[in-house]
C-alpha cells in the first residue's frame, strides 16, 4: 500500500492512497465467491454460474462493494500509519479502478491543528479555600436535627411555626367556592401552601376555626387566583407539635455510626471541608483553561463547533425534558439560544483538544478497570445492572465519550500536581465581600 | 430460408451450455423452426465468422401451462447445438 500525505491547508490534508493489484484482485475475488452462493441467474442453479457470467450481471455492484469496504479499511490503516487524526466526515474522491491495475483513491479530511502545548510549569494558581467555621457546623448540625424531628399529636398545642397541622378549608371568592381541601397537612414555615396563610393559622389549637383572608398578588402563578382576595374557611383537625431532639452524645448514636458528639461534629465538618475543596477546585479547574486556551491560541474547524453547539442545544432540550419542560413547545427560540452557545462551545472543544494533548504528552491513560468501575457507579446511581449498561454503551459509542472524559479529568489532576498550588484559607465574609 | 441473419435467434446460456463450450466448444442457439441444418451451419458460418463443423437440432416442445381455468401453450420452438472448429471463437458470447 502506498500513501502520500499532502497539506492542502494547514489543517486540511489530502491522502493518497494506492492500493496494489493482489490486494484488490483478492478482494474481488472474496466478493465473486460469495455472490455466487446466492446469486439467482437464469439457467444456472445457485453457485454454478462461472465466472464471466456473474462479472457480466454483477459487475458493477460488485466493485462498489469492495470499495466500500477497502476504501474504509485502508483509510483507517493510512491515518493509523501517519498519525492523522480526522475530525470532519472524509471526503473521498478521485477512485480508480480497473481491471488489473492497482486501485487508487485520494481522501481529504480536516484535521486538528498540529497544536504544540506550551510549557506550563511556571504557571501559579491559588486555591481560595473558605474555612469551615464551628458556625458552620452547628448550621450542620441543625439541619440534622431539623430532618430529625419528631411530630406528635397534641389536642392543646397552640400552633408555633415549624408544626405540622392537617386543616380543612373552604376559599371563596365574590362568595364562589374557588379551592376547596380535606385532610390538608401544611407545615407551617414551610413556605409550600400560601405563606401568607401558613402564618395566620400561629396560634391555633385543634378543634378551631378560622376565617383567613388572602390577597393574592397579582402575579400569581395560578391565573385563576391571581390579583383576587379569597376568603379561607379553615377548621384545624389535627397540630402535630414538633419536637427537636437535642444535640448530645445520645443524637449521634441514634443517627447511627457515631460514638458520640464529638465524631459527629467532626464528620460534619469534614463533609463540609471536602465541599468546599470541592468548590475551590473547580474554580481552578476554570481559571487553570482559561490559561490553557490564552496560552495556546489555535484555530478550530468550523465543523467540530457546528458539532458542538448541536450537542449542546441537544443536551439542554434534554434537561428541560427531564423535568417535564418541552423547549420546543415553550416559545424559546432555539436558533438564538444555540447561537449563544458558540463561545462555551469553542471553550469546550479547545480545552477537551488541549488536555487531551497534554493526556497524550504526559502519557496518561484510562485502564479497562477504571473505566469499568467509572460504569459501575452510573450502573449503581440508574439501578441497572452492570453489564447491561455497559453492554449498551459499547453499542451506542458513549463509552468512548466516557473513556475520553475520564482522561480528561485524570490529565486535569496529573496538571494541578505539576503546578504550583498554594492554598488560601478564608472566611466567608470575605469571601462574600468579593 | 432467404434471410439468414433470422434463423439464429438467440443463444441459450445456461449450465449445460457452459458445460458444452468448455468440454467441445459447442454453441447452443435457439433457431428459426423452419431452419434445417445446412441453413444453421451457413448462417453460423456467415454471421459470426467461424467455421462449423457439425449441427446438431431437436424441436423443443412448448410447455402446457394453466392459469386458472384457462390453458395455454408456449410456442414450440427448435435448438441447434452447433460445433465449431476448434480455435475458433464467437467473441460476442465470449464471457457471457
Amino acid at each position: 500500500m502506498k500513501i502520500e500525505v499532502y497539506d492542502v491547508k494547514p489543517s486540511v490534508k489530502k491522502i493518497r492512497i494506492e492500493i496494489p493489484t493482489e490486494v484488490v484482485n483478492r478482494e474481488i475475488d472474496e466478493a465473486y465467491k460469495n455472490l455466487s452462493k446466492s446469486a439467482n441467474i437464469q439457467g444456472f442453479r445457485k453457485g454454478k454460474a462461472p465466472r464471466k457470467i456473474l462479472e457480466q450481471h454483477y459487475k458493477d455492484r460488485v466493485e462498489s462493494d469492495v470499495l466500500q469496504r477497502i476504501i474504509p479499511k485502508t483509510f483507517a490503516e493510512a491515518i493509523k500509519e501517519h498519525n492523522i487524526r480526522p475530525v470532519t466526515q472524509p471526503n473521498v474522491e478521485d477512485i480508480k479502478m480497473e481491471h488489473g491495475a492497482p486501485l487508487s483513491f485520494s481522501v481529504t479530511v480536516e484535521t486538528l491543528p498540529d497544536i504544540i502545548i506550551k510549557d506550563f510549569g511556571h504557571l501559579e494558581f491559588t486555591r481560595n479555600i473558605v474555612r469551615v467555621t464551628d458556625e458552620d457546623v452547628e448550621k450542620g448540625l441543625k439541619g440534622i436535627q431539623e430532618m430529625q424531628a419528631e411530630f406528635e399529636s397534641s389536642d392543646d398545642h397552640l400552633l408555633e411555626s415549624h408544626d405540622h397541622v392537617i386543616i380543612d378549608y373552604e376559599g371563596f371568592s365574590d362568595n364562589h367556592l374557588v379551592r376547596k381541601g380535606v385532610n390538608h397537612p401544611v407545615f407551617i414555615g414551610s413556605k409550600s401552601f400560601i405563606p401568607e396563610f401558613e402564618e395566620r393559622l400561629i396560634g391555633l389549637k385543634k378543634g378551631e376555626s378560622k376565617d383567613v383572608n388572602i390577597t393574592f398578588p397579582a402575579n400569581h402563578h395560578d391565573k385563576e387566583l391571581a390579583g383576587k382576595e379569597v376568603n379561607f374557611k379553615t377548621t384545624v383537625r389535627e397540630v402535630k407539635k414538633r419536637r427537636l431532639k437535642s444535640i448530645d452524645d445520645n443524637f449521634a448514636k441514634e443517627l447511627g455510626g457515631f460514638e458520640n458528639l464529638e465524631s459527629l461534629k467532626s464528620r460534619v465538618r469534614g463533609d463540609l471541608e471536602d465541599r468546599e475543596r470541592k468548590t475551590a477546585d473547580s474554580k481552578i479547574r476554570n481559571e487553570l483553561v482559561n490559561k490553557l486556551i490564552e496560552m495556546n491560541p489555535f484555530k478550530l474547524p468550523s465543523q467540530l463547533i457546528e458539532e458542538e453547539m448541536d450537542s449542546m442545544v441537544h443536551n439542554t432540550r434534554h434537561q428541560f425534558a427531564s423535568q417535564g419542560i418541552d423547549l420546543d413547545k415553550s416559545g424559546v427560540d432555539m436558533n438564538k439560544m444555540r447561537d449563544g452557545f458558540r463561545d462555551p462551545a469553542i471553550r469546550n472543544v479547545k480545552s477537551d483538544i488541549i488536555l487531551e494533548k497534554i493526556g497524550e504528552k504526559e502519557s496518561i491513560t484510562v485502564s479497562d478497570t477504571e473505566l469499568d468501575e467509572e460504569i459501575k457507579k452510573y450502573a449503581l446511581s440508574m439501578r441497572e445492572n452492570f453489564q447491561v449498561l455497559k453492554r449498551r454503551m459499547q453499542n451506542n459509542g458513549s463509552i468512548d465519550r466516557l473513556r475520553k472524559r475520564l482522561l480528561i479529568d485524570k490529565t486535569f489532576d496529573a496538571i494541578i500536581k505539576l503546578l504550583k498550588v498554594s492554598d488560601i484559607y478564608t472566611d466567608r465574609e470575605s469571601e462574600v465581600s468579593k | 430460408m432467404k434471410d439468414i441473419y433470422a434463423i439464429i435467434k438467440k443463444p441459450i446460456i445456461t449450465e449445460r451450455s457452459a458445460y458444452l463450450k468448455e468440454r467441445g466448444n459447442k454453441i447452443i442457439f435457439q433457431v428459426d423452426a423452419n431452419a434445417n441444418k445446412r441453413d444453421i451451419k451457413k448462417a453460423v458460418e456467415k454471421v459470426f465468422n467461424v467455421h462449423v463443423m457439425g449441427v446438431n437440432t431437436l424441436n423443443v416442445k412448448g410447455k402446457v401451462k394453466r392459469f386458472g381455468r384457462v390453458f395455454g401453450k408456449r410456442p414450440d420452438w427448435k435448438k441447434a447445438i452447433v460445433t465449431l472448429k476448434e480455435g475458433d471463437k464467437i467473441e460476442l458470447l465470449e464471457g457471457i
